[in-house]
């Protein structure tokens, strides 16, 4: 699964066009196709960790998505003093100019310009040198990666203001424009680090489901049940249905000592 | 290929950064300030890293040199290990290396003088003969093409002749070795395991008849080798498999040359252990029977005796029982 976070609708809405996001959620700006999430945070810093908690609780929510592996995308505009509108990069570094705070998102390849990108509570009087200025990256990284591992959080800018063609002049509609022509490589860069994020392997959950749901396991019992489980499928199967000899079974214990008795006794050649 | 090189700062213009720079014109460089911002975060994921990782170069401030674990030398009372570099170019599943580490991307410290300073003041704390273990935590060889660390550190040990070497690697890069006679205080330690381990878990390490190449033609040009059979791994074919690997070393190896053989055991410690399960659940290897004891865990101890006893057999046709050394 994809989380995108963007902080306008300007900035949003050509994402959602593109990818047919139907609107799921009136709690938050959310829209959902199938296994893309993307949600409009609101301006700055408070407002994008507070989206990102609530999506990430949504998400790994299992009533409602029930992943287990989430990957997170944030785009949108940003300036920088030299780089031309339009322009797009991939941060490869991100610092919360108010606190200090910075990470280094995992780059698994150059084929986009990357920049370092820093993160400011208001508008700056004058650019920093060599580096974007947004106001919502620094928070966005710090939130999600609390939920997913590090190389699966990800942040894509696109230049909206520079030296001479200022803050002042980015309305909606230019920021929605710069956001359609970078479409196509921001649904890229989201499917590959989707197809990163399915790498991860899934715990076997319908297996477990079925036996949890049919005999009372214990705390310690539930741990032991998901090792063995994933024993069972590394070793032997991965069952989808409740195993035969196990359907006799009349308590929590002797489904854990049939199924420790089968892993124990597996071929243990690799 | 090197897409990402991150730079600490303090030597970015240090003559090893710039070579090593060199190598990787298209690389897209990133400076920082301490490499732990980059190497080991909590949040890394080392199976998502090890798809493509980054280079990071730096320097290292202290702790040089450390003493081997217990049970970890070949015949030497004084054991030390020392890392110029971090993590592997191979992906050997049972490698201990993702359990010690959250990040997969190759480190390098490239002030390789502080390390040899710190290897003399080691040696000089005593009289004796010290053994200083390279390849601890990385393959010594299979990155040198990068690092250019070897031809360094032979020229050191050639001018330290109570200082003994062991260069240990499952890599055929040895160009940096021919170029350079053959030193006494010097062994070159292959890792091998057989043939069904290495393919189902030895990722990315050359084929087994490349490595025996290799260790022939060092021995041809008078280098120590040394054969390093760890970890064993239990299979139910573990005597016929043992015996085929040493059969096919043996026919190019000359046994009565080599310095020392040392076998031992799967083991890891526990926390290594869950956290590789956590990364790799579906490894047949992390599901099989294992137990704990003596602070790792591994194959229960009748098993592990008796897959030993079998190796060290098998190793008795060829060697000198003087020269084996079982690893604990
Ligand atoms: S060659 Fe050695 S260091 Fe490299 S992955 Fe294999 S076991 Fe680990």
């Amino acid at each position: 699964m994809i989380n995108l976070i963007a902080a306008t609708r300007a900035e949003a809405d050509p994402v959602i066009a593109a990818l047919k996001l139907k609107r799921i959620s009136t709690n938050f700006d959310l829209y959902q196709h199938d296994h893309i999430q993307l949600i409009i945070s609101g301006m700055g810093k408070c407002n994008v960790a507070t989206a990102c908690g609530w999506l990430a609780n949504r998400t790994f929510n299992e009533e409602a998505a029930g992943a287990t592996s989430v990957a997170w995308l944030n785009f949108g505009i940003a300036g920088h003093a030299t780089h031309e509108l339009g322009s797009a990069y991939i941060a490869h570094k991100i610092t919360d100019l108010a606190t200090g705070e910075l990470w280094y998102p995992h780059q698994f390849s150059n084929n986009l310009p990357s920049s370092e990108l820093t993160t400011v509570d208001t508008p700056l009087l004058d650019y920093l040198p060599d580096q974007l200025h947004d106001m919502e990256a620094s928070s966005f990284i710090k939130a999600t990666r609390i939920f997913s591992d590090a190389e699966l959080v990800q942040c894509i800018k696109v230049v909206s203001d520079n030296r001479t063609n200022p803050l002042s002049a980015v309305n909606a509609k230019f920021a929605n424009s710069l956001i359609t022509n970078s479409v196509e490589m921001i649904i890229q860069q989201a499917e590959q680090l989707e197809t990163l994020s399915n790498t991860i392997p899934q715990p076997e959950t319908r297996l477990f489901n079925l036996l949890h749901s049919r005999w009372h396991f214990s705390a310690s019992q539930t741990t032991q049940l998901r090792r063995l489980l994933q024993r069972y499928a590394a070793l032997l199967d991965s069952a989808e249905n409740i195993p035969e000899p196990l359907q006799q079974k009349t308590s929590s214990k002797d489904v854990l000592n049939w199924l420790k008795g089968q892993v124990d006794r597996a071929d243990i050649s690799l | 290929m090197i897409h990402t090189i991150y730079i600490e700062e303090e030597i970015r213009d240090h003559p090893r950064t710039l070579r090593i720079c060199q190598r990787f014109p298209n690389a897209r460089t990133i400076y920082c300030e301490r490499y732990t911002s980059v190497f080991n975060n909590n949040s890394q994921n080392f199976r998502l890293q090890k798809k493509n990782p980054a280079l990071i170069l730096a320097k290292k401030h202290q702790k040089y040199v450390l003493p081997t674990p217990a049970g970890y030398g070949v015949g030497s009372e004084r054991n030390f290990y020392f890392s110029h570099m971090l993590n592997c170019l191979y992906d050997c599943r049972y490698c201990f290396l993702q359990g010690m580490y959250r990040s997969a991307n190759y480190l390098i410290f490239v002030n390789y003088e502080d390390f040899f300073e710190e290897i003399t003041n080691t040696a000089s704390a005593s009289t004796e003969d010290s053994w200083f273990f390279s390849g601890y935590d990385c393959d010594s060889l299979a990155m040198d093409p990068v690092t250019d660390f070897m031809p360094t550190a032979l020229e050191y040990f050639s001018n330290h002749p109570k200082s003994y070497l062991e260069i240990r690697t499952k890599s055929t890069q040895i160009r940096s070795l021919l170029n350079h006679e053959a030193m006494p205080n010097c062994v070159v330690a292959f890792s091998f395991s057989p043939n069904n381990t290495y393919k189902k878990l030895e990722h990315g390490v050359p084929d087994i008849n490349k490595r025996i190449r290799a260790m022939k033609k060092l021995q041809n040009n008078g280098w120590r080798l040394g054969l390093r059979l760890d970890p064993v791994i239990y299979s139910p074919t573990l005597q016929a498999d043992y015996e085929s690997l040493l059969e096919n070393i043996f026919q190019s190896i000359d046994a009565k040359l080599l310095h020392s053989v040392s076998y031992g055991m799967f083991r890891l410690p526990k926390p290594f252990y869950k956290k590789m399960i956590r990364l790799y659940p579906e490894e047949k290897l992390f599901s099989l029977p294992l137990t704990e004891h003596d602070a790792q865990v591994s194959f229960e101890q009748t098993t592990e005796l008796s897959s030993l006893e079998t190796v060290h057999t098998a190793l008795l046709k060829y060697v000198e029982e003087k020269i084996i050394f079982p690893c604990r």
